[in-house]
């Protein structure tokens, strides 16, 4: 079976795959891949076991928390946990408020990122290099250092327990901005030079020749921005006192507090509520997403 | 050095060097306002606070060092950097040294969709909100009802007290954070893994090298630098963990999983001591910054440039 496998191979490497068929017959070799792939399989198992669970539990009876074994298939496909979160809490202006601080994030740091991008990779200005440094010192600074001022300066304007604390300070994004200069870097020369000669000005370059061949580097901004921000919590904790202005994650905990609610099947079903967007959101752009966090990884390499 | 060089020419001013300025400041614009206003004031003044005694209301008291020196003698702030320093030691080493090896094993599979669905598997965790895995593994976790005590019990071992006991509360949020950001660091590491050119296997095979030598002369020693960068944001990003502890134990048992964002949060918001909160925070960020330095001095030692 493993010779079938191999002997369809990489056709980029043939004879690296010849080499790999003479040491498939040694049996050492053979029991190695076991060995090798035995846990990898099983180390995924744990990774799905407590989201199989979430699901199965959300359908549950309280009465079944106690039963043993606990049953991985429910008994039956009861809803009344999800009725229960519903009526103690407002899941879906949670949901919303999410979706609106979500959105207003992406495309907010997709315009500025994308601005400072250009800026920094094919402009000439005073002091680029100084405030280019600057904005790369800012990210090893923790953000716990700026809590107390910004809190302050939020206060200020205005914004304490609303949506848009949740926006205005993440609106602009300094490793965006380096993804975006990297990527710019890399567009030939001739072409904004053509653009030059007929008489375009920077911001047409920016609008007509930059944004349009930017679409791989912002589709993973994109979406790396739209996970962090949709999985933020600590700003939310510190900003939003009433409920009705919470994001998700900070609604999860409101609801735990609730009478009743702690570890229960209620919670488990505000889990998979919360999961399901998520995973779907994950498998659309599974690609993307890998991709960007390849990208910065490599980005330090 | 050449750009500034070029845009510095102001004596003589060209049309086009003064529009292509104006036009680079009104581009960066948005992101340098941002950064003025919530990163390089809040740093200076957060910096500064930390010289104060403010509880918010009344006039902040100019009071020197003394915010550090009571920190020094603050047995709970040095338990929580003790518990913060065990939590990045341990999460870094299981997350990093795991995502590695979990990275080289994906890697040497043949088979491409197997390769595929373990990639995914492992990194699914690392898109969902950590409230909402420390939600689900406090569930899970339970100690008399809890499901992973039951089958612990079913395979005959005792049972845990996985989020009772000091030792194995701290034990939990360890092996939790591991859950939700080993694929991530897998990512990196496969990443790094597609850089090292075959030839150089194709010349080991040649020359009779075994897996384990290929293993130890060539994919770590070529891994290094993803390691080394691995390493760096791991610890970075452990220094400053708050929200698994604040939502599952809420530092407890006692004070065994409390950490030092957990303190800040708590003096900040909590007692109004703002200028405390703030002397934790400029300590926090020298001991990453000194982290970081040190492994970026020691890295020169053993990563692998090529």
């Amino acid at each position: 079976m493993t010779n079938a496998v191999l002997a369809k191979g990489n056709p980029a490497l043939p004879d690296f795959n010849k080499f790999r068929d003479k040491l498939s017959h040694n049996w050492r070799a053979y029991l190695a891949n076991v060995t090798l792939t035995l846990p990898l399989v099983l180390g995924s198992l744990i990774m799905f076991l407590p989201l199989v669970w979430a699901v199965s539990f959300s359908f549950g009876q309280p009465h079944e928390f106690f039963k043993l074994p606990p049953p991985v298939i429910p008994s039956a496909f009861r809803l009344d946990n999800y009725d229960v979160v519903f009526e103690r809490v407002d899941f879906l202006r949670f949901f919303l408020n999410s979706v609106i601080v979500t959105t207003c994030v992406t495309i907010a740091q997709l315009i500025s990122c994308s601005m400072a991008g250009y800026a920094f990779a094919r402009l000439r200005f005073p002091g680029k290099r100084i405030i280019f440094i600057g904005f790369l010192a800012s990210m090893m600074v923790p953000q716990h250092v700026t809590l107390i001022p910004v809190f302050i300066i939020i206060r200020g304007m205005g914004l304490y327990n609303n949506l848009g604390a949740l926006i205005v300070p993440y609106a602009t994004s300094v490793f965006g901005t380096f993804l975006l200069k990297q990527f710019f870097e890399t567009i030939p020369d001739e072409l904004e030079d053509a653009a030059k000669i007929d008489g375009a000005g920077f911001l047409q370059i920016y609008r007509r020749i930059m944004l349009p061949l930017a679409g791989p580097p912002l589709a993973t901004l994109a979406i790396l921005t739209f996970n962090s921000s949709w999985n933020n919590f600590f700003w939310p904790l510190i900003f939003i006192n009433s409920s009705d202005k919470m994001t998700l994650p900070l609604g999860m905990l409101y609801l735990r507090g609730q009478d009743g609610v702690t570890n229960s099947g209620v919670l488990m079903a505000a889990i998979v509520l919360n999961l399901v967007p998520v995973l779907i959101f994950f498998l659309i752009f599974q690609r993307r997403l890998v991709e960007g966090v390849t990208l910065s990884g490599l980005k330090g390499a | 050095m050449a750009p500034l060089r070029a845009g510095l020419r102001w004596k003589k001013p060209k049309p086009l060097v003064v529009r292509e300025a104006i036009a680079g400041y009104f581009f960066i614009l948005p992101t340098l306002l941002s950064f003025l206003v919530f990163f390089l004031i809040p740093t200076i003044s957060g910096l500064g606070m930390s010289f104060f005694d403010w509880d918010f209301f009344s006039e902040p008291e100019y009071v020197g060092l003394d915010n550090f020196l009571e920190l020094a003698d603050d047995k709970l702030f040095i338990t929580t950097l003790k518990n913060t320093a065990l939590f990045a030691i341990s999460a870094t080493a299981l997350n990093v040294g795991l995502g590695m090896f979990i990275a080289i094993g994906i890697n040497s599979i043949k088979w491409r969709w197997l390769k595929a669905f373990l990639r995914t598997a492992y990194f699914i965790p690392f898109v969902i909100s950590t409230v909402v895995v420390a939600l689900l593994f406090g569930f899970l976790l339970q100690e008399s009802t809890g499901v992973v005590n039951y089958y612990l019990t079913r395979l005959g071992f005792d049972k845990v007290p996985w989020l009772s006991s000091s030792l194995w509360a701290f034990r939990s949020i360890v092996l939790i954070d591991v859950w939700k950001h080993v694929g991530f660091f897998t990512l990196i590491f496969l990443a790094g893994l597609q850089a090292i050119p075959r030839e150089l296997y194709e010349a080991a095979l040649v020359d009779g090298a075994g897996r384990l030598v290929r293993l130890r002369r060539i994919t770590i020693p070529l891994l290094t630098p993803s390691l080394f960068f691995s390493l760096v944001i791991a610890l970075i990003g452990a220094f400053q963990v708050f929200e698994s502890m604040f939502v599952l134990t809420n530092g407890g048992p006692g004070d065994a999983t409390r950490t030092v964002v957990m303190l800040l949060y708590r003096e900040a918001f909590g007692s109004f001591n703002m200028g405390y909160a703030a002397s934790m925070a400029v300590v926090l960020f020298l001991v990453i910054l000194a982290l970081t330095i040190t492994q970026v001095r020691l890295g020169d030692r053993w990563v692998f440039y090529r």
